[in-house]
């Protein structure tokens, strides 16, 4: 199957992955003998197969939707990238 | 014989007899590393003074009353596996510097019964390999030639255990990666049902397939084990609640038992020594009273191409929470300009964190759910999978178990494979299987190819561990296969 370089740098800007020129050449190489062996599920009959999207388990457990207090916050904020006090520091979103 | 070398049953009952301490051991563990590791680098992280401080406590436990079955036996995690407090890096660049904030279930229940924590192993970036070549830091060598892989993505658990640097360990398994370096380091690996052991604190690569497993010296260790990590918890909905498997019935030999032998499994393209290896073991396994007949699974052939359409469909979406906001390496705090806006914080950040390996399955993945090609690809992949599943269900009405090889070579050269994705994932035609079908699988030793160690899978229905233990647990009897140990010096 044909997967160029153009398709690797969409699914990249999808993915919101910077991907060197190097890395779009390799990877679309290898992309395309990976889909040549993934494409034979085609083959495969699944007119008979009960569910569209196949795997549902069976949930086992609930838990009750209930707010509770974390013990651990003072090492989870420590491990932000960017902090003002307890507030996680990011990029602004809009201009 | 070393205190490192000894299994966890015979530790146990040392400690319990109060022949040695578990500091001696742990020590002897460590000793162990300290001589060898530096060529075999299974370990990322070493905490001999935190092991030692456990392996004290734990023999003031000893001392008074009745040891649990791991009190005081030194264990390798797989960093993969949150330890609280412990810097846990997945393989990957991107969390170098993450220190877990809190323990995985398994690792909880491993302390409660004073288990000792002797270190954190290597893999493949995010479990994303067959060779642990794939790790951000180092490459493991296999113990028992140091020019060959040790297999993976539990590359570095089973090199560990392999060259006697701890009594047990724990890995993961989503397409093979607990079994198939199992096999090429020559100890025992087993692949739990989905469902029977928490993922709760284990670094995520396809949700609907990971599972935790152990890695051990014999099959009554895996089990040992496997008794201790498995069951029902709070943290994990898709836990089940389960029997500890029956650790005496293992000894009862497997007289009248079904095996199926599954056509399919024996390919073109598997070594002629791995055949030979496994046909000998079902001989082996004949004598031992089991009744032996083929069995086909034709879908067999579309597993692996299932699995990776799968497995990389969940990877894109598990490995987004990498984009450098609130945890891992982040462009904001790195080198170099910084970045202009949010998007270039989540572009920049991945860059520098993810390997090759990593960011070659995010975009296959991406396509794999993108619009135009989700039902083509994602969608009929399930289904397929659905149907791997009843084909199982419908064999294992005739039979108890299924005996197959469990990697179609011994361990191969350090960068052989490795340019060439392809032929690597093909490395996991035999295991993949089993995590499609949500089964359960077991490698054990049955022989060797040219001084490299092959490995014999036993598949199982769905929660029927105690087959596998029972089964492997015969042939490991009947044979000294697991005995051996590789020569480092």
């Amino acid at each position: 199957m044909e997967f160029t370089e153009h398709d690797v740098e969409k699914l990249a800007g999808l993915a919101r992955i910077e991907l060197t020129e190097q890395q779009k050449r390799t990877f679309s190489k290898q992309i395309a003998s990976i889909l040549d062996y993934v494409r034979q599920v085609q083959e495969v009959d699944t007119s008979g197969a009960r569910t569209s999207e196949g795997n549902y388990r069976k949930i086992e457990s609930l838990r009750t939707d209930a707010v509770s207090q974390t013990k651990e916050q003072e090492e989870i904020v420590r491990q932000f990238p960017d902090r003002l006090g307890n507030l996680n520091k990011v990029r602004r979103v809009f201009d | 014989m070393e205190l490192n070398e000894l299994s966890i049953a015979a530790a146990h009952d040392g400690l319990a007899k109060r022949k040695f301490s578990s500091k001696e051991i742990t020590q002897s563990c460590l000793d162990q590393i300290a001589q060898h590791d530096k060529k075999v680098a299974a370990f990322l992280n070493v905490d001999a003074e935190g092991a030692l401080a456990q392996a004290a406590d734990a023999d003031g436990r000893i001392a008074a009353g009745t040891p649990g079955a791991l009190c005081g036996i030194p264990i390798a995690l797989k960093d993969l596996i949150l330890q609280k407090g412990t810097v846990t890096t997945g393989g990957s660049k991107i969390l170098e510097k993450y220190t877990a904030t809190y323990d995985a279930t398994v690792v909880s229940k491993l302390a409660e019964t004073r288990a000792v924590f002797i270190g954190k192993t290597n893999l493949d970036e995010f479990a994303m390999g067959s060779s642990t070549e794939n790790s951000a830091f180092q490459k493991t060598k296999n113990p028992w030639n140091l020019e060959r892989v040790p297999g993976g993505s539990s590359g570095g658990s089973a090199a560990a255990v392999a060259a006697d640097m701890c009594l047990g360990a724990l890995g993961t398994d989503t397409g093979g990666s607990v079994r198939q370096p199992a096999s090429l380091c020559g100890i025992v690996g087993l692949k739990p049902t989905y469902g029977s052991v928490s993922r709760y604190g284990i670094i995520a690569m396809a949700s609907s397939l990971d599972q935790v497993g152990p890695m051990a010296k014999t099959v009554r260790d895996a089990a040992l084990l496997f008794n201790v990590i498995a069951g029902k918890d709070a943290h994990d909905s898709t836990t089940v609640k389960l029997k500890p498997v029956d650790l005496e019935a293992l000894e009862r030999g497997i007289n009248g038992i079904a095996i199926g032998i599954p056509d399919e499994y024996f390919i073109e393209g598997m070594d002629a020594g791995v055949q030979e290896s496994v046909e000998r073991a079902i001989e082996k396994l004949r004598e031992l009273g089991a009744r032996v007949s083929t069995v086909s699974l034709p879908l067999t052939r579309y597993a692996l191409a299932v699995y990776q359409l799968t497995m990389t469909s969940e990877v894109s979406t598990n490995l987004a929470r990498y984009d450098g906001i609130r945890y891992g390496h982040s462009a904001v705090s790195g080198a170099g300009t910084p970045p202009a806006d949010l998007i270039e914080v989540y572009r920049k950040s991945k860059a520098a964190g993810f390997g090759d390996e990593a960011k070659r399955r995010i975009i296959l993945g991406t396509f794999a759910l993108s619009a135009g090609y989700h039902d083509q690809y994602y969608v009929k992949a399930q289904q397929v999978r659905k149907m791997i599943e009843r084909e199982f269900t419908d064999v294992f009405k005739s039979v108890d178990c299924l005996i197959t090889p469990t990697s179609p070579s011994v361990a191969f050269k350090v960068g052989e494979r490795y340019a060439d994705p392809l032929t690597m994932y093909l490395s996991d035609i035999y295991t993949v299987p089993a995590n499609m079908g949500n089964i359960c699988g077991i490698s054990v030793p049955c022989g060797f190819v040219g001084g490299l160690p092959v490995g014999l899978q036993v598949l199982a229905k769905p929660f029927d561990e105690a087959t596998l233990f029972r089964v492997a647990r015969a042939y490991e009897q009947a044979t000294e296969w697991h005995a051996r140990r590789p020569q480092l010096n």
